[in-house]
């Protein structure tokens, strides 16, 4: 490699290209190909007929454009869709960063108590398990208890993810924020809660964005449990996917314009939160 | 340093006449055995500014913090005005404190972060908006950050940090001021300036402060009393004078003072009564309880004290010493000299006007007044002090 440390006169001048300089950049755009390419292909797809997805060769860019596939969106089976997806995540990811951020806070602040570090990543590590080991027996413990096919289910199950992975997230940003910041409200009057609320939270602030949406990602995508519990009153998108695909009749246009409109939330909240974002993550640095 | 604290005389600025504290008898330990309070009493005056010195982990921070109740002591009582208020909450003891890293809120204003004191829930009594706005910009105007009141924190430097953060924690009227190595964020010029504001500063507002450090310069140029810790407890207590002048144990001795105090190990031998003797001098005895022939003692100069040349007056010590190294500090010089006449080299350090330094290499004479000296009983920190001369005042 010629290009890094090298005297001053034998460096090239900026604006000329040296070999080492091409080969790179020719990586990076065939890297950016692969990455862009799905979505280019989602969004291709969903302006066309379902039979042209089939095309043989490929079109890259629709001969008969057709926006029917969005026209069906807001209709009957897939707003529904989205509405439950959006119902299910919205719930559990509240819940999780709540009830997350209260018990990072309290792993974080009496470890001694409450078992520290090693209890709060031993919640966490139940959940490596693989789901479909499980999913039977949920599904019959679901099924006597009538959590079949209800919101609530579908969150109370997401949750048992959600909550050991907010907890342990918030834990690591709680440690970041020293105890005199607290210790100094006491001093000025306020209670445990208000100072929990007025002064630690704001300090977190990134923190809490950057678990909120890593647990909404979760909870939005979730395929295997949203089929298994999910029945015809909750039926969150990525269940409504196979129903478009019966038999040989994979409806494309359909599917790929279901996928886009799901992209939309996640790409709206990391557009809108990426300074926050950006911040939590460098902040909490995960052990 | 500009004079940045107003000593124009203050509406507010009455000296105090309640809260004296007192601590009988502290002890805190910590589950696994550690004890880092073992018994520590004393009385705070109202209106005082009370120095905590010690090295690290002698127990002065975790003091501090009983008296601010983010501890709770294991046994003793903390009494305000004769009222027990150990086991109270820090919400309702109405003292302040700042914390070494200031604990300011970073994406707050100045003006925010001074007045959060005031707008807690609990507060009683209740303030509106405008009686908070005065009293902020009152405390901004005594500690003259008023310009910069709308900026926010993390665009202030260290110096107008440290003047937001004591804003912050007198915008109460607490009975006590707590300070926890407040300054040791500081590069050294910006304390040393701080040191003496911050003294006119107390001064002026009366309110009692208690002020934990290492420093025992910060100590010394602060303090109305030191109270000097060790190991969990408080082994010398005295104005800034007494202790430098007077210590009453060997750790004292040697932790006040810059550089420490030369301490010379002896021998008491018998000549003419008890004397004691050691590279090349015979330095008579005038207290002699508990000393024999033969006994060790250590004879404590202070570098300050020393001098070089030989000098045959009466109550004049010399000590044979060849110079190994001479440092500059400002108008003086640091002698290092290593003295002859003992079976190993023994180190003495002096500080002398540079006039009359002598070169590094040069053989002669370090003497001092015997005055000056005191009488070191032992090689542990607890060893006692006392002024070699038993008619002596402490002047060390």
């Amino acid at each position: 490699m010629t290009s890094a440390a090298t005297a001053v006169d034998d460096k090239p001048p900026r604006d000329t290209f040296s070999p080492t300089r091409w080969l790179v950049a020719a990586g990076l755009v065939i890297y950016g190909i692969f990455i862009i390419f799905p979505f280019y292909w989602t969004l291709n797809t969903s302006l066309k007929p379902s039979r042209e997805a089939l095309a043989q060769p490929p079109t890259m860019v629709p001969r008969d454009f057709t926006t029917e596939a969005y026209q069906w969106l807001p209709t009957g089976d897939a707003a529904d869709a989205l509405i439950d997806s959006l119902v299910v995540a919205l719930g559990t990811t509240i819940l999780a960063v709540v009830i997350g951020a209260m018990a990072g806070y309290a792993f974080s602040r009496w470890p001694r108590e409450t078992g520290g570090e090693e209890t709060a990543f031993f919640l966490l590590s139940t959940r490596i398990f693989p789901p479909v080991a499980v999913a039977l027996p949920i599904y019959f413990a679901f099924d006597t208890f009538g959590l079949l096919d209800t919101y609530w289910g579908l969150i109370l199950l997401y949750l048992s993810f959600g909550i050991p992975l907010a907890t342990w997230l918030m834990r690591s940003f709680f440690n970041e924020v020293p105890t005199s910041y607290e210790e100094a409200a006491y001093l000025d009057g306020y209670g445990r809660f208000e100072t929990f609320v007025k002064v630690t939270l704001p300090l977190v602030g990134p923190g809490i964005v950057a678990t909120a949406i890593l647990t909404w990602l979760f909870a939005w995508n979730e395929f295997l449990f949203a089929v298994i519990i999910g029945g015809d009153d909750v039926k969150t998108y990525p269940a409504l996917i196979p129903t478009l695909a019966v038999g040989f009749a994979v409806d494309w246009a359909r599917i790929t314009a279901l996928s886009v409109a799901a992209m939309v939330p996640p790409v709206l909240a990391v557009i809108f939160l990426r300074n926050h974002l950006v911040r939590g993550m460098s902040l909490g640095a995960v052990k | 340093m500009a004079n940045n604290v107003s000593t124009a005389s203050h509406p507010t600025a009455a000296r105090q006449t309640g809260g004296r504290i007192e601590l009988r008898d502290l002890v805190k330990e910590y589950p696994g055995g550690v004890t880092a309070v073992k018994g520590v009493s004393l009385d705070i005056e109202p209106g005082e500014l009370m120095v905590f010195l010690g090295p690290s982990g002698c127990g002065k921070t975790t003091t501090l913090r009983m008296i601010a109740g983010l501890e709770d002591p294991t046994a003793g009582q903390i009494l305000l005005d004769g009222q027990p208020i150990q086991h109270q909450r820090p919400e309702e003891r109405n003292v302040s404190m700042v914390f070494q890293d200031l604990a300011l809120y970073p994406s707050m204003t100045v003006r925010d972060n001074v007045a959060f004191p005031l707008k807690a829930r609990k507060r009683t009594p209740k303030l509106s908006k405008e009686q908070i706005e005065e009293r902020v910009l009152e405390r901004a105007q005594m500690l003259g950050i008023e310009s910069f009141l709308d900026r926010r924190v993390s665009q202030l430097s260290g110096g107008q940090r440290q003047r937001v953060a004591l804003a912050r924690a007198l915008v109460r009227e607490p009975i006590a001021f707590l300070m926890d190595e407040a300054f040791a964020s500081l590069d050294a010029v910006l304390k040393r300036g701080f040191w003496t504001e911050f003294k006119r500063f107390q001064r002026l507002v009366g309110t009692m402060m208690i002020h934990v450090t290492h420093d025992q310069e910060e100590a010394t140029m602060m303090a109305d009393r030191i109270a000097v810790f060790s190991l969990g407890e408080i082994v010398q207590v005295g104005t800034p004078d007494e202790v430098f002048g007077g210590p009453v144990t060997r750790f004292v001795a040697e932790f006040v003072g810059s550089p420490p105090m030369n301490i010379l190990p002896m021998k008491v031998i018998e000549r003419d009564g008890l004397a004691a003797e050691g590279f090349g001098a015979t330095v008579p005895l005038t207290r002699t309880d508990g000393m024999s022939a033969g006994s060790d003692v250590g004879l404590g100069i202070r570098p300050q004290r020393a001098r070089w040349g030989r000098s045959d007056a009466p109550d004049m010590v010399n000590l044979a010493a060849r110079v190994s190294l001479v440092e500059s500090v400002g108008a003086s010089k640091l002698l290092i000299c290593v003295l002859e006449g003992a079976s190993e080299p023994f180190e003495v350090r002096a500080i002398i006007s540079d006039d009359d330094a002598p070169e590094e290499g040069a053989a002669g004479h370090l003497s001092f007044r015997l005055a000056h000296a005191v009488m070191v009983r032992g090689t542990e920190p607890s060893a006692p002090v006392e002024p070699w001369l038993a008619h002596a005042r402490a002047k060390a």
